[in-house]
């Protein structure tokens, strides 16, 4: 009887905890999806401060586009390599360029970018933003009738959501590249070929999708990137700081993956696109 | 000019304001005084609206604004200035940059020769001239306090808020900030309100007192009235903190705590 009593109390014990963890999450997410309403407001709410879009553009864009050439020019060598190996005990190997291109474009190119830019300045964005708050920068700006979502949030959305479609551009070039160079100096693949079957595989939509892809990843690290820094307690300190900024990359990396799957399925199951 | 009526503040069920009533006239300076913890920040906080009270309300001349929208709110706030305790300079800012923020976001018309004319002068007011191209990282405690206060004078405020202005700094700063202080409000004669728990300080800038224990006003007054009020916890204060002149007044009520 008493072991009885004890189960049950240790399972009611279990269920609270479910019960709160949940409750905190989904306060969480209720903040978060406040913060996003707010910065989309003070978007289109002037007055509009370009130097401010501008600094976080070169800070974000400019500063990222050699880790992002890199990465999409391997990412592409990878699957250029992967590619030819797989395909060609099936003699089909000429469909590698195809793979490369089709892959890059549609998936690899905004998802690569997207982890490349969560990691830098999704993380740098919590980094800053958490750091002013237990400084009180965040209340010293509020008190000087400054709104710090219009401020601080809004230009560091905007330049996520404009440069993470421009670097998967570079991105995705830099991949089919490194998809050639891989496959033409390493195995017995013509150039001229490759780049007809690059060509043929290139489509509009496919480009659309991938800009698509890469402005919602934008979004998402801006967005979860300033929440954590935001949500920081003036109280946290240098602990609090580490722990919201290691949080936001997390979180960024999950919503990354999350967002790809619907969009994926919104983009070509429900929309139809190619 | 400020009126601050009933207000309570809790913290996860802890009371930290428990019906505070205080008032803030013009042109006084008011030292706000207290233990740590008892609520002295977060009073200046809710009165700029940076956090908002259970219940109660807080008068800004005739305006009630403790349930005010941001959009008003941020009106008031261009009345108000206000020295952080860390002085909470933006780091990624010069100190010119820092000082001119509010001119840069509310008087966009202004050119940049009149900005940098009044960055000028309000670093001049609190005796730093020199400084306008450094960082906040590369200034002293005393100079980081210096910049806030220039900072908060900016927009030529009718009411300055001090939070702890001399926490941290060394004698020979205090006392030179607390001058500043006093020099201040003799110069523009602004409403200053100096939330402190350093007795020193508050007797040297005051002209007005008000002791907060419990998340309530328990004395307030002139500097000669609040060292006749008998309450033990007050004189606690007054007695390990204030200057000697003060402790060597021929006040009975001092002597009897004194024990002389």
């Amino acid at each position: 009887m008493d072991q009885q009593s004890t189960i049950n109390e240790s399972s009611g014990g279990f269920y609270h905890l479910i019960i709160v963890r949940l409750h905190h999450v989904l306060s969480e997410v209720g903040r978060a999806f406040t913060l996003f309403f707010q910065t989309l407001v003070q978007i289109f709410r002037p007055p509009f401060q370009f130097d401010l879009l501008i600094k976080q553009l070169l800070l974000i864009g400019f500063n990222s586009l050699t880790v992002v050439i890199v990465s999409g020019f391997f990412t592409g060598m990878v699957l250029g390599v992967q590619g030819y190996i797989q395909l060609k005990p099936y003699a089909v190997e000429g469909s590698v360029a195809r793979f490369v291109c089709v892959s890059v474009v549609k998936e690899l190119g905004p998802m690569i970018t997207a982890f490349v830019l969560a990691g830098r300045i999704g993380a740098s964005i919590t980094a800053e933003l958490s750091t002013m708050k237990v400084t009180e920068q965040i209340d010293a700006m509020e008190v000087m009738g400054t709104n710090p979502v219009k401020y601080l949030v809004v230009p560091r959305f905007l330049a996520c959501s404009i440069m993470l479609p421009t670097l998967t551009i570079f991105s995705t070039f830099a991949g089919i590249a490194g998809g050639f160079i891989a496959v033409v100096t390493l195995f017995d693949v013509n150039g001229s070929f490759f780049l007809l079957e690059v060509q043929k595989n290139l489509f509009v939509g496919s480009v659309l999708i991938s800009l698509i892809k890469a402005t919602s990843f934008g979004m998402a690290i801006a967005a979860v990137g300033c929440y954590k820094g935001f949500s920081i307690s003036s109280a946290g300190g240098a602990e609090g700081v580490g722990v919201a900024t290691t949080g936001s990359a997390v979180i960024s990396l999950i919503a990354i993956l999350v967002l790809d799957f619907v969009l994926n399925h919104v983009l070509f199951n429900i929309l139809g696109m190619m | 000019m400020i009126s601050v009526k009933n207000i309570t503040k809790s913290f996860g069920g802890k009371n930290v304001l428990n019906g505070l009533s205080l008032e803030i006239p013009r042109g006084e300076t008011v030292a706000v005084m207290g233990r740590s913890g008892s609520g002295k920040s977060v009073l200046l906080k809710i009165i700029t609206g940076l956090l908002a009270a259970d219940s109660g309300e807080i008068w800004f001349d005739d305006t009630e604004i403790s349930r005010l929208s941001t959009r008003k709110m941020n009106v008031i706030r261009r009345k108000i200035g206000m020295l952080f305790q860390s002085a909470a300079l933006f780091d990624s800012m010069t100190v010119a940059e820092n000082v001119a923020f509010m001119l840069s976001q509310h008087k966009r018309d202004m050119s940049k020769r009149e900005v940098d004319a009044i960055v000028d002068e309000k670093l001049s007011l609190v005796d730093l001239d020199g400084v306008q191209d450094l960082r906040p990282a590369e200034l002293s405690g005393g100079m980081r306090k210096r910049v806030g206060l220039a900072r908060a004078l900016a927009f030529n405020p009718e009411v300055i808020l001090y939070d702890e202005p001399t926490t941290g700094l060394d004698p020979v700063t205090c006392t030179e900030i607390n001058q500043l202080i006093k020099d201040l409000h003799e110069k523009l004669k602004v409403t200053s309100v100096v939330v402190t728990h350093d007795m020193h300080s508050a007797f040297s800038v005051a002209t007005r007192m008000v002791m907060i224990h419990d998340g309530k006003q328990i004395a307030y007054g002139r500097p000669d009235e609040i060292i006749n009020i008998d309450n033990p916890i007050l004189q606690q204060f007054v007695l390990f903190g204030a200057p000697d002149q003060i402790l060597n007044m021929e006040n009975p009520i001092l002597r009897q705590y004194l024990g002389r």
